[in-house]
Order: C-alpha cells, then sequence, then structure tokens
C-alpha cells in the first residue's frame, strides 16, 4: 500500500460509479415524470370534465327548449294539487318528486333525455313573491357536485290557465282563483307570473 | 494508519462523490416541483375559461327568446280583447310588457345580470271579420263586387267556411264560363289571382287561376268547406295552389265578386290601416289589431352588453 494512499481510488471508484449512476437514475426519472405529468394529466383530465359538462348543458338545452314548444312544461307547472298543496303524485313531505320525474309528458321527456342511471338532476321553479324571488322544488335526484351544469328557461303563466288534474285533463279552477306555489304577482292583469325554471345536471 | 487519512493538500474524492448524488436528488425534487406547479397552472387556466364563452351567448339567445316568445302571446291576448281603438290596444301592450319586464328582470337581477325590455312602437292592422253564417259575402251596403282591402302588403290570417248551398253550380260550364260563382281576386297592380267558388254534385269547388293564368282545381265532398288561403288548405286537405302569397307581390288589392253567390263565415287579417270605419250592425266589420309590435332590448352582464330594437309578430309566426 502507497503512503500517499493511491490504491484507495481503486475501491472508491466503483463506488463513485454506482453512486454517479444512481444520480443519473434520479435525475432521469424525475425529467421523464415530469414530462409525463404535463403531458397528460393537465390536458387530459379537464378535457374530460369539459366535454361531459357541455355534453350534458346540451341535453339539458335541448330538452327545455323542446318542453317549451311543445308545452309540456308550462303543462307541469300547472299540474298542481291545490287540496294537498303539491304537484299530484308528489312525495308527501316536501310536495315535490324526489328521485322520480312527473308523471307528466314534461317527466317522459326527462326520463328519455337522462337514461344513462349515473346522470342525476334536479328541477327547481323559481317566482317572483311581494319583496323576494322564490325557490319551488319540482324535482330532487340529491345535491349537485361543484361541476354540475345549470340551464333556465323564463315561462309566463296567465290567470285564465287552468290547473290540471292527476290525470293531465283541465280542471274547473283557474290560476287566478286556485291555491298556487306562486303567489298573482300582477293583480289587475291577465299575467299571473312569470317563472324562470332551471334544471341542474350533473354526473354522480 | 498513516495510509487511511489522505495527505493534506489533495483533493478529496470521496466528498465529491457524495455532492453528485446530493446534487442529482436536489434537481430532481426541483423538477418534480416544477412540474407539478405548471400542471397545477394549466389545469386551472383550462378549467377557468372553459364554458364561460358559451354561457355569455346561452343568456343571451335565452334571453331573446323569452322576450319573443311573452311578446307574441302578449300581442295575440291584445287582439283578442275587446279594444276599439288602436290607442287603447297599444297601451294595453305596453302594460303587459312593462309587467312582464318588472318580472323578469327580477330573475335576471338574481342571476346577475340587468335586462330591460320596453315597447317602442306598434304596427296597425285590421282584422275583417263576417260572423254570421246565413248572411252572404256582399259588404255592408250590399254590393256584389267590391273591394275588401287594398294595399297590404302582408295577410297574417284568411280563413273562409262556405255553404255549399249557397254556391252557383255552373252546371257542366266552367266559371270563367258562366261568369257568376263567387270570386276573391288578389290584383298587385300588374297582374291577378283569382280564386272561384262553386258548387258540383255533392262537392265544393275551388278553381284557381294564377297569375299566369294556370288553372288548378281543388275540391272536397262536404256540406261546406273551410278555406285557409295561408295554409293551403281545404278542409285540412292540402291545396296549395291557395296560397296566394306565394304568387302575387306584394303590395296587393283584395276584391270579393258575386258576393251574393256566396254564403258562410269569414275572417281575414290584413297588416293595415284600413279607412273604412266599421258600420254599425253591418258585416263585415272591420276591428282594430295589432300587426306586429317592435321592442328594445338589453341585456347586461359583467361579460357581455346586448342591445337591439326587435320586431316580433303575434304567436307563432315566423317573418
Amino acid at each position: 500500500m502507497d503512503v500517499t494512499g493511491r490504491d484507495r481510488p481503486d475501491d472508491r471508484g466503483q463506488a463513485l460509479t454506482l453512486e454517479a449512476v444512481v444520480a443519473a437514475i434520479f435525475i432521469l426519472g424525475s425529467v421523464a415524470f415530469a414530462l409525463q405529468l404535463v403531458a397528460v394529466t393537465a390536458n387530459t383530465g379537464s378535457t374530460a370534465d369539459e366535454g361531459i359538462e357541455s355534453q350534458h348543458r346540451g341535453v339539458a338545452e335541448g330538452l327545455l327548449d323542446a318542453a317549451v314548444e311543445d308545452g309540456s312544461l308550462h303543462a307541469t307547472l300547472r299540474y298542481w294539487n291545490e287540496t294537498d298543496g303539491a304537484f299530484h303524485g308528489a312525495d308527501p313531505n316536501g310536495g315535490y318528486y324526489v328521485a322520480t320525474s312527473p308523471p307528466t309528458e314534461f317527466g317522459a321527456l326527462l326520463d328519455r333525455s337522462f337514461e344513462d342511471r349515473h346522470v342525476r338532476y334536479n328541477v327547481n321553479v323559481r317566482y317572483a313573491t311581494a319583496n323576494d324571488v322564490e325557490t319551488k322544488r319540482l324535482v330532487v335526484h340529491g345535491t349537485p357536485t361543484d361541476d354540475a351544469v345549470r340551464v333556465t328557461t323564463d315561462l309566463t303563466l296567465y290567470g285564465d290557465e287552468q290547473l290540471l288534474a292527476a290525470d293531465e285533463t283541465p280542471t274547473n279552477t283557474t290560476l287566478a282563483e286556485a291555491d298556487f306555489f306562486a303567489p298573482d304577482a300582477v293583480p289587475g292583469s291577465d299575467v299571473y307570473t312569470v317563472v324562470r325554471v332551471e334544471v341542474i345536471v350533473w354526473t354522480a | 494508519m498513516d495510509g487511511l487519512t489522505p495527505p493534506a493538500g489533495e483533493v478529496s474524492r470521496t466528498d465529491r462523490g457524495q455532492l453528485l448524488l446530493v446534487s442529482a436528488v436536489a434537481l430532481a425534487v426541483l423538477f418534480v416541483t416544477l412540474a407539478v406547479i405548471l400542471t397545477t397552472a394549466i389545469h386551472t387556466e383550462t378549467i377557468a375559461t372553459g364554458a364561460s364563452e358559451t354561457d355569455n351567448e346561452r343568456a343571451v339567445v335565452t334571453h331573446q327568446a323569452s322576450v319573443d316568445r311573452h311578446a307574441g302571446e302578449s300581442i295575440e291576448r291584445v287582439n283578442e280583447a275587446d279594444h276599439d281603438t288602436y290607442e287603447s290596444l297599444e297601451a294595453d301592450l305596453r302594460e303587459r310588457i312593462a309587467a312582464w319586464n318588472d318580472l323578469s328582470s327580477r330573475h335576471d337581477g338574481g342571476a346577475g345580470a340587468a335586462s330591460n325590455v320596453s315597447l317602442v312602437a306598434v304596427t296597425e292592422g285590421t282584422r275583417i271579420v263576417h260572423e254570421d253564417g246565413a248572411e252572404d259575402f256582399t259588404n255592408a251596403t250590399g254590393e256584389q263586387s267590391w273591394t275588401v282591402a287594398d294595399d297590404v302588403s302582408a295577410t297574417r290570417d284568411f280563413r273562409m267556411t262556405v255553404t255549399r248551398q249557397s254556391l252557383r253550380a255552373p252546371g257542366g260550364k266552367s266559371c270563367d264560363e258562366s261568369g257568376d260563382c263567387f270570386e276573391v281576386t288578389i290584383d298587385d297592380g300588374t297582374d291577378t289571382w283569382t280564386m272561384a267558388v262553386s258548387a258540383a254534385q255533392n262537392e265544393v269547388v275551388v278553381d284557381v287561376e294564377n297569375t299566369s293564368g294556370d288553372h288548378t282545381t281543388c275540391s272536397v265532398a262536404n256540406q261546406s268547406a273551410e278555406i285557409d288561403l295561408l295554409a293551403g288548405t281545404i278542409e285540412d286537405t292540402p291545396c296549395p295552389a291557395l296560397r296566394f302569397v306565394d304568387d302575387v307581390e306584394s303590395s296587393y288589392d283584395i276584391h270579393y265578386g258575386n258576393a251574393d253567390n256566396a254564403s258562410g263565415t269569414y275572417t281575414l287579417t290584413v297588416d293595415r290601416r284600413l279607412s273604412e270605419s266599421p258600420a254599425v250592425g253591418g258585416s263585415p266589420s272591420y276591428e282594430p289589431v295589432i300587426d306586429d309590435a317592435t321592442l328594445a332590448v338589453s341585456y347586461r352582464t359583467p361579460a357581455v352588453q346586448y342591445e337591439t330594437e326587435r320586431r316580433v309578430l303575434p304567436g307563432d309566426f315566423d317573418d
């Protein structure tokens, strides 16, 4: 063995090489991980969310437009049982439909549009009172998630329109006379009120 | 043991080996952290700018569609109500639009938008109604050849129901030859379009001569026939030749000829205030109606500003 300890580098050489290789693996590995993370996660995740959201929005918009056009939404708003103070066939606790669609044409349209069991929706009706705008629930399937989509439309109700009975035929009671969930916002005119119907859709 | 410690002055390669590893680990951690930060930034930005563009457009389109729908319904209701003057028609419509605006802007306010709708102007129209089914189609003074409406640019409605018994049966001759069938003539100044209504055996026969001189015949075997000149149907059976609006230029005059040779009812709505005043108790009656309304619509959110003047027709008409 040398006095200066020149033999020592032979042993150290292997250890140093090993450490250099490990260091290289660390760096290359982290670079590869970093590149893969940015390329894949940042774009793919949000694109998928956006795609589903715009799909829900498209379905909900189409559904509402169709329901307004053929009058089925208007009919469902008048599907009110004034003796019970609730919609016909609704859950007695809240007066709205829980986990099911209304037994009307609009309800059938909702069922057809949202056949996928993973898709949930709520339907609310907003109406004006003397000082405020209140919300009447029509259909409740649960609590919406953060990425839920909300689509609205406005409808005018007239005082001379009739409430519908449980079999969807007109009764003899007009909105002006009935005990309706919304008050007469324009007394003295045949316009009863203007409601905003909102449909909230999300994936469970 | 002298060989264990390196001599003073010589650089220690053992320390350098660990330095390499430590700096490699530090760089690796740096890369991963940078990657995580970059990913988060991109992700947040993608979500933030996602659907808001279409949200704005959709909100404006929905608002405009609601305005159109309500205004169309209101004009129809105002026209159905009993109004004797154009002033009271316009006042009624203005009130309805204001009431709707009040409620709708409360809904919009809750959603963070400022919206407004108001009535700017109306176009006057006239509805000509003959309701007594037993009476013939002569005018209030009994003339059998008379002008129902002149200088019309658009007809919104033109329906008549004639009873077969009242019609002439030219007996083998065409209406052209016999010359005494009840006729509706549309004259646009250069050309004329004629519809002659007659009876044959057990049918009501309609013979249309268009502006080029071509004849088309439609008939229905019935005691009475409802002829809709805008839908182009006779008792709900299509007869496209009846659609004179496809054939004549605007503006045109509407005449009746041989009006004593038809009885029944008719109603037509034109887009002009006619100078005829309603003959008391006479037939037909000329009623004021609103032909269309011009509305000023505005809709404002932090992201979008929309203002327009919009013309709305009653009911479901498309212009």
